[in-house]
């Protein structure tokens, strides 16, 4: 401790009290004062000009300080304003010469716990202030305390709280409160200014309006709206409020919270689309169980229809009325079969997008990546004719020509040999061909080709997995697919499909 | 070129449509209306081909295809089906992995019927 202070000794429970005064009387009578204050017990250091008092402040700790304002040092404001640098929760009582009220407001709402005059009688007066200062101090910290921890708090459930009061018509509300609505205080001070310019014209008095019930003494019910917050971005909000009511039992005001629930409401409508996606799932899936049975039934119960019907009508001195009749027949079962046809095609759920579409133009778009794709030793020949629109998915028909001319090169091997692609109309349908000039195939590999992982092929030359892809496409197309061939003469595949509506009855399209 | 022909199907029209249509066409024909009363058929009958339903009670088609295909290796089966897969798998396709050598998918006319017993003689 400084040489200039003076420590009086006093017992543990004793007030600690820093004084700073430059009068030697002054200083006196004041620890005289404190130390004959018979209700409580005073331990003074004493100290006559600012810079040594601040550097006690930095070692050593007080429950009061006692300033004079003027000091050798520094004047006025200026000390108040550095011991509260120094020892920020420190209460301060200013002793000032003169009774100048301005200087006194301006001290105490700087901050300062008191203003006294030391002319006057300081008498009980002085340890009174410092009793007290430090008691509201106290209280002023602990209700600091409070509002951080009620801050915190909203700000942990983003939930934000206000409160009217009917007569005054004053709006407070929380920090937290503005942070949802992203303005700041001042924007939010007036409620119903505030809805006006955050909720929408068409809740606005529905929002309002839920006030208004509480101003009548009922409690509103919580209600949700829509509200545009600070950054221009639509939210929703929840509000519940309740009813303040004065000493008289009357309605007051009104204490509400406000919790922005936009993400919840999100993950909300979230969880519904994906039961409901769910749920659409299980329908369908459900629909196809029943629809691949009633399929299954009704194809057995047109076998006899379509395979009597043409022997019936072959029968000998058939008029041209039972003639008429018995195509009409073949013509209502082949409807029939395209019916369940698309009535199963509905029930297979990875059922390939198909479009009208040209194979003349898909197999001549095709050529030069057809033949980049095979060894050199074969040449690509074609015949393309122009034929009707089928309908089909490009990718999966652009694979059936792929597959069929990279086995016919292989066919083919490292001799000269040619391939030829023939695309022609067929029955109001289209026809590819892709013959070869390669080794060809005995019958018992003719009948296997088809074959998942049937295959001629060394393990490394391919998967012969390639022409049960092709088979498969077909026969998805509504089309057929046969192969004639002799071993040393070669190989020739006919892909035909169906005019379009036809497929496009059996892919349930119009 | 005539065949002998065994059908086995649980449908009693399409073992009568299909014995009727082949009859005509000069063939023999036995018929059964179950996959275990298909293979006792087979031991007697001694058929050069037999088109067999897949989707049956008792007996279903692909066993029956298999354990035809261990008796008699010689003898071509052809699978018909009206439909239905497993999972993403055909039914008929199914057939032909397990050793079916043909598939006639339900309803067929009278010329693919007699197309496909006419791929095996």
């Amino acid at each position: 401790m400084s040489a200039e202070a003076r420590r009086i000794p006093a017992p543990e429970d004793a007030i600690r009290v820093l004084l700073v005064e430059d009068n030697a009387t002054a200083r006196i009578l004041i620890e005289e004062l404190l130390q004959n204050c018979s209700d409580s017990r005073f331990a003074i250091t004493c100290f006559a000009r600012l810079a040594p008092a601040l550097h006690c402040l930095k070692t050593h700790a007080f429950d009061a300080a006692v300033i004079d304002m003027i000091l050798p040092d520094a004047a006025g404001l200026e000390i108040y304003s550095r011991i509260k640098k120094a020892a920020p929760s420190l209460p301060v009582i200013v002793l000032t010469g003169t009774s100048d009220t301005n200087r006194f407001d301006a001290l105490l709402k700087a901050g300062a716990q008191d203003c006294l005059v030391k002319l006057h009688p300081l008498g009980q007066l002085l340890p009174r202030a410092i009793r007290y200062a430090i008691e509201r101090h106290r209280i002023h910290a602990e209700m600091r305390a409070r509002e951080d921890h009620l801050a915190a708090a909203q700000r942990l459930a983003s939930i934000g709280s206000f409160e009217i009061d009917f007569a005054s018509g004053a709006f407070t509300c929380s920090q937290e409160f503005c942070k949802i609505h992203g303005l700041s205080a001042e924007v939010c001070a007036d409620y119903e200014q505030l809805i006006g310019l955050t909720v929408p014209a068409a809740e606005r008095g529905y929002v309002l309006d839920n006030l208004a019930i509480a101003r009548s003494g009922r409690a509103p019910p919580m209600l949700e709206y829509r509200f545009l917050r600070g950054d221009g971005k639509e939210r929703r909000a929840e509000r519940q409020c309740e009813i303040l009511f004065d000493e008289d039992g009357k309605p007051s005001g009104v204490l509400g919270v406000v919790r922005d629930i936009t993400i919840l409401r999100e993950a909300e409508a979230r969880q519904a689309e994906i039961a409901e996606q769910l749920r659409h799932a299980q329908k369908i899936d459900a629909l196809g169980t029943l629809a691949g049975g009633i399929a299954h039934d009704l194809n057995n119960m047109l076998v006899p229809i379509r395979t009597l019907a043409p022997i019936l009508r072959r029968g000998a001195n058939r008029s041209e009325q039972e003639l008429r009749s018995i195509d009409l027949i073949i013509a209502a079962a082949q409807r029939a079969t395209r019916l369940v046809r698309q009535i199963l095609a509905f029930s297979r759920k990875q059922a390939v997008e198909r479009q009208p579409m040209r194979l003349d133009l898909l197999v001549r778009s095709s050529l030069t990546m057809l033949r980049a794709g095979i060894a050199p030793f074969a040449r690509i020949d074609t015949d393309i004719s122009a034929v009707p629109e089928i309908l089909g998915n490009q990718g999966q028909l652009y694979q059936v020509v792929l597959n069929l001319v990279l086995n016919a090169a292989q066919a083919i091997g490292e001799r000269p040999g040619v391939i030829t692609l023939t695309v022609a109309p067929q029955q109001g349908g289209a026809r590819l061909a892709v013959a070869d000039t390669g080794s060809g195939m005995d019958e018992e590999t003719q009948r296997r080709i088809f074959e998942p992982f049937f295959t001629t092929r060394a393990a490394s030359e391919g998967t012969g997995l390639g022409l049960s892809v092709v088979k498969g496409i077909v026969t998805e197309h509504e089309g057929r697919i046969s192969v004639t061939s002799r071993p040393g003469a070669g190989t020739r595949f006919e892909v035909s499909f169906p005019p379009l509506g036809e497929a496009a009855l059996a892919d349930g399209q119009p | 070129m005539t065949a002998r022909i065994e059908i086995i199907d649980d449908d009693p029209a399409v073992r009568e449509s299909l014995t009727l249509v082949l009859e005509a066409g000069g063939h023999h024909v036995c018929a059964a209306d179950a996959g275990d009363a298909g293979l006792v058929l087979a031991r007697d009958f001694r058929p050069d081909i037999i088109l067999t339903d897949i989707i049956m009670p008792g007996c279903e088609g692909i066993q029956t295809i298999l354990m035809l295909k261990a008796e008699h290796p010689q003898i071509r089966i052809i699978a018909m089906s009206g439909g239905g897969r497993t999972g993403n798998r055909d039914y008929l396709e199914l057939a032909q992995e397990m050793g079916a050598d043909a598939a006639l998918e339900k309803p067929f006319d009278e010329d693919a019927l007699l197309e496909a017993i006419r791929a095996f003689l």
